[in-house]
């Protein structure tokens, strides 16, 4: 807990309101006055986030209120390991219920987490990680309360070590532990249960019975079979007799049945041997066949030929007619050609009719459009003409106007040349007026400051002579002051007797003032003379200037202007008279540039009434040209019109394309004629050659028949049949013949198989008989077995079956006790650890553990401190080892002043950075000491200044509360607490 | 020009209940007698003048009459304030000291303000002193931001420092005798204990690299053992404190440096004159009987810290060896044979974790190793508690 920033109202000596800022503090001491409020800013920290008061406790805190407030609020922002911020209010009125608020500063603003007393606290605890005693022993190390950890109670020490060290853990762990345990035994004790009901049966015994029952079942199986076996084999012997009789019998009918039939097969014989003979006689009347067959062929043929022949010559007939039909017809065409031929002369003649046509469409429109234009430019010119005529008059009147003005052009420059001196001569006569005037007055003032200056003089002179009479008469009497009777006189030198009267003098200051003062006015008087004097003369000499100037400039004026008479003021009159003339030219030259204007217009009008005119011109000859163009066409046109009536035709292309197309049909139908009639003729000439060639085939075929027939016939004969037919008749296909005789020679055999078969048999019989009854009877005594041996094979597969499911039963119930054992096992492990857990076992070990180094630690932090101290501990109590005084060991409770605040000191800081660097223990991010360091002499207090300026060299905020100035200065930065009227005030300065 | 360069006297300074100005004063006295007798120009005091803020007026009167006298010698004095000193006292009553020629300097100041000082000798010869008090790291910033504008981006208390020295040096020029004045721990120096430590959480405190190349003489203060800074790129040297302060320092010869120098570039001569005020620290190992046989011998011969190795603890020897050597004895302590035993490795629950701890208290209490699945148990349910 680190913390941030502190906000103090009505909380005690802090009437107003106070804002610390943490932020930027690290090591820094919090300064002030007895009584100024130092320790209270602790207290409002441990108020802020415990609700409680070091000092106090928990209760009276209305105490705590300043006097004349309403409330006490108190506002702390700190920080957590990890980053977190988070703020904590808290408010108590007198009377009133105490309100507390927590909010987590997050980056986008303040999130309420907690309302109310009950729950901050409740929440605070756990974010904190300290209890409220355990804060005010190792972050907030009160006044008065740093030693208890060296010297205070044993139970305590434990306690706040083990929250420190967080030992909880460890007895959370021993809790869980127990609760497993017990959990494992309701396990263990359902698992026997389970064991007990379900797999009672399932014992070896019962195992061993049934394998044994199988056994007696199989033996029994086996027997049954054996009997069956032999029954079988008897029935089956029987059955062979009975089968070999009835065989036997069998065959001898057979027999009987083939002796029936020899007389068929005999005539069988017979007929097989005809067939042979027949068979040789085969070519000669497979010959005959043939030749029948041809003939018959080329008598068909020839027919077909005939009938050919007679549609050929029809078709032949036929084609002539129409051919003769078709010439007829294009007798026609050469006339129609000739016409043809007058229609395409005339074709070319229509697209040429057409464009002249249109051409004279064009030329017309042109033409109209020329004299048009002519017309029109004709007009324009008449119209500039009469503009140009107007002008014209204009002009000559401005000429008039321009002679009337009678303007001297050399006299105007002349005059222009007497500008200048006119003018000057018109400035200068006014000055010199004033100048004449000024100079008479001037000459007055002249003659009366000559008169002054000359009084001045006079007086001056005056003065000066008095000045001089008071001054020897003042000589003189200063001398006579000094002068007694018998001394000798500074002027003569002689023996003064008798001392004058000493005569009051004039006051030679006065006379000298006064002549002074008419020095000055002399001067003053000459001075003035001097300066009118030439200033008189400065005058004259400019009117000297100016009249001689005036004079020039009139002699010029009159001289270069004669005529302008001998006035007395020949300036105004050249002025005058070059004013008129400078008039005049101004007119004329306005004059000038009208006519110029006027003289551009009117050349404009002349030129125009040119252009229009030629223009006009220039559109009658085209107009003429056209007129001519026109003409020609026009007749051109009329040619081609009459060429073209000629023709006698209204659309000689149409006619033309008519007339062609008749052309074409003409001559196609002849050319189709000719040709059909050309085929027909030729066809008929292929028909006829065919007939011949086929008759003399036919006669051929005919002959050849005849022989085969006779030669045959003679064959026949020869062996020994009657004549060809009955040998025919006598022949047999060559399968026929094979099956017929096959079937003799089968016969034969099948014979002499009967024979032997039933010698055979009756062999085999031996004379043994049996009959039905006897078969009968040992089959059904097979049958009996069989049935037997079935239902034993029967129960045996049932019995196998119900000790698979035994055996299965048995393995489960195995694994059961082996989960059981396993179990048995874990509920140990953790009955044992429970048991090491507690809180006298493994966590008194640790803390034990945590003593010795905690112990260790603050020895050797103490002997840095200071070389001469280490810290022991025997006998639950703390020890410390004098290294100057021959490792004397003296009890805590022995140690002055000083040398408890080390021990404390080293202690409580070993205490916090162990806690520090415990895994998983809480962290203290800040340390405050409140503690009377004004108790210590210099020596202690520069080691524990050292002490703590080397504390700042963790991450710890470090605050440390002291009116000792010496501490103050090797810290560097302080709050200092001031004590006003209005309440305490806290101000950060830095140290510099 | 001579100079003399002398450095934490810690005036007033009590340890172990003594008070050993008298030694000082002695240290004083030869240092003055010096400065008169052999034409001593300048005298540089760097820092750790009193040992406090508040001294004693015994200690200041010592102090005060040392510089009277060496002002009335005509030397000039430079004082600059040390981590123990009050800068602001310091400069309190330098106004005064001005009289006799002693300048003191509280806190870095900039060059124009008296960070540099321009000195002239009796023979017309000039030296310029730049002096450096000592600042805490914090209180440099501002000081800083006195000399230079650069300061804020300046991270390491080393730069800064370097960066103050540099502007104060930055003005030497070639005609004077340029020597620098620094209270500081300068890397490479060597402690001898009784500092007190200085820089907390910071880098090295200044680094010889930050030195000015062209001084004739750094007089460093701060560090009590006498020695030469030979990382420097100029002569620096700790003059060291005139008395053994402490334990730590027995046997370390004490002394002050002299420096000759002249404007210009020759290098300056420097020796060490040893101080003869101080008197020795010793630390003796001896049994009871070789004490009493060396008793004489030790007595008066300084101050002692005594151990006496014994088989068994004796609440007796405290008060046998201070009869025996009576107040020279400032410590006596006792040497006992280790026991046995105490020294079995105890792992410990941070380094090595719960596990091991419980491992070792098994054994401890069973007299047996723990069976590994107790162990195994053990190390789940921390785990499952503690969630890692």
């Amino acid at each position: 807990m680190r913390p941030l920033k502190l906000q103090v109202e009505g909380f005690t000596c802090y009437r107003e309101r106070q804002e610390i800022d943490f932020e930027r503090l690290k090591l820094f001491a919090i300064a002030g006055p007895t009584g100024a409020g130092k320790s209270t800013l602790l207290d409002a920290i441990t108020f802020a986030l415990y609700g409680q008061i070091p000092r106090m406790g928990s209760r009276n805190l209305d105490e705590f209120i300043s006097l004349g407030a309403k409330e006490a609020s108190v506002a702390l922002d700190f920080e957590l390991h990890g980053g977190r911020r988070y703020r904590v209010a808290r408010t108590m009125r007198r009377s009133g219920a105490k309100k507390a608020q927590l909010e987590e500063l997050r980056e986008s603003g303040p999130q309420p987490l907690q309302d109310g007393v009950t729950a901050v606290n409740q929440a605070l605890t756990p974010l904190l990680g300290l209890r409220y005693e355990t804060f005010v022993q190792a972050v907030l190390l009160p006044q008065g309360k740093f030693a208890e950890f060296l010297q205070g109670d044993k139970g305590k020490r434990r306690e706040i070590l083990r929250e420190l060290l967080r030992l909880g853990v460890y007895e959370e762990m021993r809790k869980r532990a127990e609760s497993r345990k017990r959990e494992l035994e309701t396990e263990l004790k359902t698992l026997d249960q389970r064991l007990e009901q379900d797999y009672g049966e399932a014992t070896a015994e019962n195992l061993a019975a049934q394998e044994a029952e199988e056994a007696a079942l199989v033996a029994q199986c086996a027997q049954a079979e054996v009997e069956a076996g032999r029954l079988a084999q008897e029935a089956q012997r029987l059955n062979a007799l009975w089968a070999l009789q009835a065989e036997l019998a069998a065959k001898r009918r057979a027999l009987e049945g083939k002796e029936a039939e020899r007389g068929k097969v005999e005539s069988d014989r017979k007929r097989a041997q005809r067939a042979r003979r027949a068979a040789a006689l085969r070519p000669y009347l497979e010959r005959v066949s043939r030749a029948a067959a041809e003939r018959d062929e080329r008598r068909g043929e020839e027919a077909g030929a005939v009938t050919a022949e007679r549609a050929r010559l029809a078709g032949k007939e036929q084609a002539r007619a129409a051919l003769a039909e078709a010439t007829e017809a294009a007798a026609e065409v050469p006339a129609l050609r000739t016409r043809r031929e007058e229609l395409l002369a005339v074709l070319p003649l229509l697209p040429e009719r057409d464009r002249v046509e249109q051409s004279a469409k064009g030329l017309q429109a042109e033409l109209a459009k020329e004299r048009a234009e002519a017309g029109r430019q004709r007009e324009e010119a008449e119209k500039s003409r009469a503009d140009e005529r107007r002008l014209a008059e204009r002009l000559a009147a401005l000429v008039e106007r321009q002679a009337a003005l009678g303007y001297d052009g050399a006299r105007h420059e002349r005059l222009l040349g007497l500008r200048e001196p006119a003018g000057e001569l018109r400035r200068v006569r006014p000055e010199l007026r004033t100048v004449s005037e000024r100079l008479g007055a001037q000459r007055e003032a002249l003659e009366a400051a000559r008169r002054e200056s000359a009084a001045a003089a006079v007086g001056l002179e005056e003065a000066e002579q008095a000045v001089r009479a008071a001054r020897s008469a003042d000589m003189a009497a200063d001398l006579r002051r000094h002068l007694h009777a018998g001394d000798n006189c500074p002027v003569c030198g002689q023996l003064v007797d008798v001392l004058p009267e000493v005569a009051p003098g004039a006051d030679v200051g006065a006379l000298e003032r006064a002549e002074k003062a008419a020095r000055v006015a002399s001067d003053g008087a000459r001075t003035r003379l001097a300066s009118a004097e030439s200033a008189l003369r400065e005058r004259e000499g400019r009117r000297e200037e100016l009249t001689g100037l005036a004079a020039r400039l009139e002699a010029l004026l009159r001289e270069s202007a004669p005529e302008l008479g001998g006035d007395e003021a020949p300036e105004e009159a050249t002025l005058a008279a070059l004013e008129e003339i400078d008039q005049q030219s101004r007119e004329r030259q306005a004059i000038e540039k009208e006519w110029n204007a006027l003289e551009m217009q009117r050349r404009e009008a002349e030129g125009a009434a040119q252009r229009a005119a030629d223009a006009a011109a220039h559109a009658e000859k085209a107009g003429t040209r056209l007129e001519q163009e026109l003409a020609a066409a026009r007749e051109r046109l009329a040619e081609y019109g009459e060429r073209i009536a000629a023709a006698g035709s209204a659309d000689p292309q149409r006619d033309k394309g008519l007339l062609e197309r008749r052309i074409e049909g003409l001559t196609n139908v002849f050319e189709k004629a000719r040709q059909a009639a050309e085929q027909a003729e030729a066809g008929w000439r292929e028909a006829a050659q065919t007939l011949a060639v086929a008759q003399s085939a036919r006669q051929a075929a005919d002959l050849a028949a005849e022989e085969a027939a006779e030669s045959a016939e003679r064959e026949s004969r020869t062996a020994g049949f009657q004549g060809e037919e009955e040998a025919r008749a006598a022949a047999l296909a060559a399968e026929e013949l094979a099956a017929l005789e096959a079937g003799i020679e089968r016969y034969e055999r099948d014979v002499q198989a009967l024979r032997a078969a039933i010698e055979g048999l009756e062999e085999r019989l031996g004379g043994a008989r049996v009959d039905e009854e006897q078969v009968r009877a040992a089959s059904e005594s097979e049958g009996r077995a069989r049935e037997e041996l079935r239902a034993l094979v029967g129960g045996r597969h049932r019995l196998a079956e119900r000790l698979e499911a035994l055996r299965a039963a048995v393995a489960k119930a195995a694994k059961l006790r082996q989960e059981r054992t396993e179990v048995a096992g874990r509920q140990a492990l953790q009955a044992e650890l429970a048991l090491e857990l507690r809180s006298d076992r493994f966590q008194q070990h640790l803390l034990d553990e945590a003593f010795q180094q905690l112990v260790a630690g603050a020895s050797v932090r103490l002997r840095q401190l200071n070389e001469r101290y280490s810290l022991h501990f025997s006998d639950d109590a703390f020890v410390v080892l004098d290294h100057d005084h021959g490792g004397e060991q003296r009890s805590a409770d022995t140690l002055s002043g000083g040398e408890t605040f080390l021990a404390s000191l080293a202690l409580a800081l070993e205490l916090s950075e162990q806690v520090q660097q415990a895994a998983g223990a809480v962290r203290l991010d800040s340390l405050f000491i409140d503690e009377g360091f004004g108790t210590l002499d210099p020596e202690t207090l520069d080691v524990v200044a050292g002490a703590i300026e080397a504390l700042s060299a963790g991450e710890r905020m470090i605050g440390v509360i002291s009116h000792v100035a010496e501490l103050h200065r090797r810290l560097p930065a302080r709050l200092e607490v001031r004590p006003g009227p209005q309440g305490s005030r806290v101000e950060l300065v830095e140290a510099g | 020009m001579r100079i003399l360069h002398t450095s934490d006297w810690h005036a007033g300074r009590i340890w172990k209940g003594l008070n050993r100005l008298d030694e000082l004063e002695r240290c004083l006295e030869q240092m003055a007698r010096y400065v008169e007798s052999e034409g001593v120009d300048l005298v540089l005091m760097t820092g750790d003048v009193f040992d406090s803020g508040a001294p004693s007026a015994e200690a200041e009167r010592a102090v005060f009459r040392f510089f009277k006298r060496v002002g009335a010698a005509g030397a000039q004095t430079v004082v600059i304030a040390g981590n123990h000193d009050s800068g602001a006292r310091l400069e309190a009553w330098s106004l005064l000291a001005e009289l006799v020629g002693v300048r003191a300097l509280g806190r870095p100041r900039k060059a124009a303000d008296g960070g540099l000082m321009e000195l002239r000798t009796a023979a017309g010869e000039t030296a310029q002193v730049a002096a450096v008090p000592f600042a805490a790291p914090r209180t440099l910033v501002s000081a800083l931001e006195l000399a230079d504008d650069e300061s804020r981006s300046l991270q390491s208390y080393a730069e800064r420092m370097g960066r103050l020295v540099q502007s104060l040096t930055r003005r030497y020029r070639s005609d004077a005798v340029r020597l620098l004045c620094l209270h500081t721990h300068l890397e490479g120096a060597v402690k001898s204990g009784s500092e007190r430590q200085v820089h907390v959480n910071e880098d090295w405190a200044a680094t010889p690299a930050g030195l000015p190349a062209d001084a004739h003489y750094i007089a460093l203060g701060h560090i009590h053992k006498p020695q030469e800074v030979r990382s420097s790129p100029s002569p620096a040297f700790y003059a060291g404190s005139p008395l053994q302060l402490d334990f730590g320092e027995a046997g370390e010869q004490k002394s002050f440096v002299v420096i000759d120098v002249q404007p210009g570039t020759q290098p300056a001569r420097f020796q060490r004159v040893p101080y003869e005020g101080g008197k020795e620290l010793r630390r003796e190992r001896m049994t009871l009987e070789q004490l009493t046989a060396a008793a004489e011998r030790l007595k008066g011969s300084g101050w002692l810290r005594v151990t006496v190795p014994l088989e068994s603890a004796d609440p007796e020897m405290n008060r046998k060896v201070r009869e025996l050597l009576g107040a020279s004895a400032l410590a006596v302590d006792v040497e006992l044979p280790r026991e046995k035993g105490e020294q079995e490795l105890r792992p410990s629950l941070e380094l090595e974790g719960p596990r091991k701890v419980f491992e070792h208290y098994y054994r401890r209490r069973h007299e047996r190793e723990a069976p590994e699945a107790l162990l195994e148990a053990f190390e789940a349910l921390r785990k499952e508690v503690e969630g890692f």
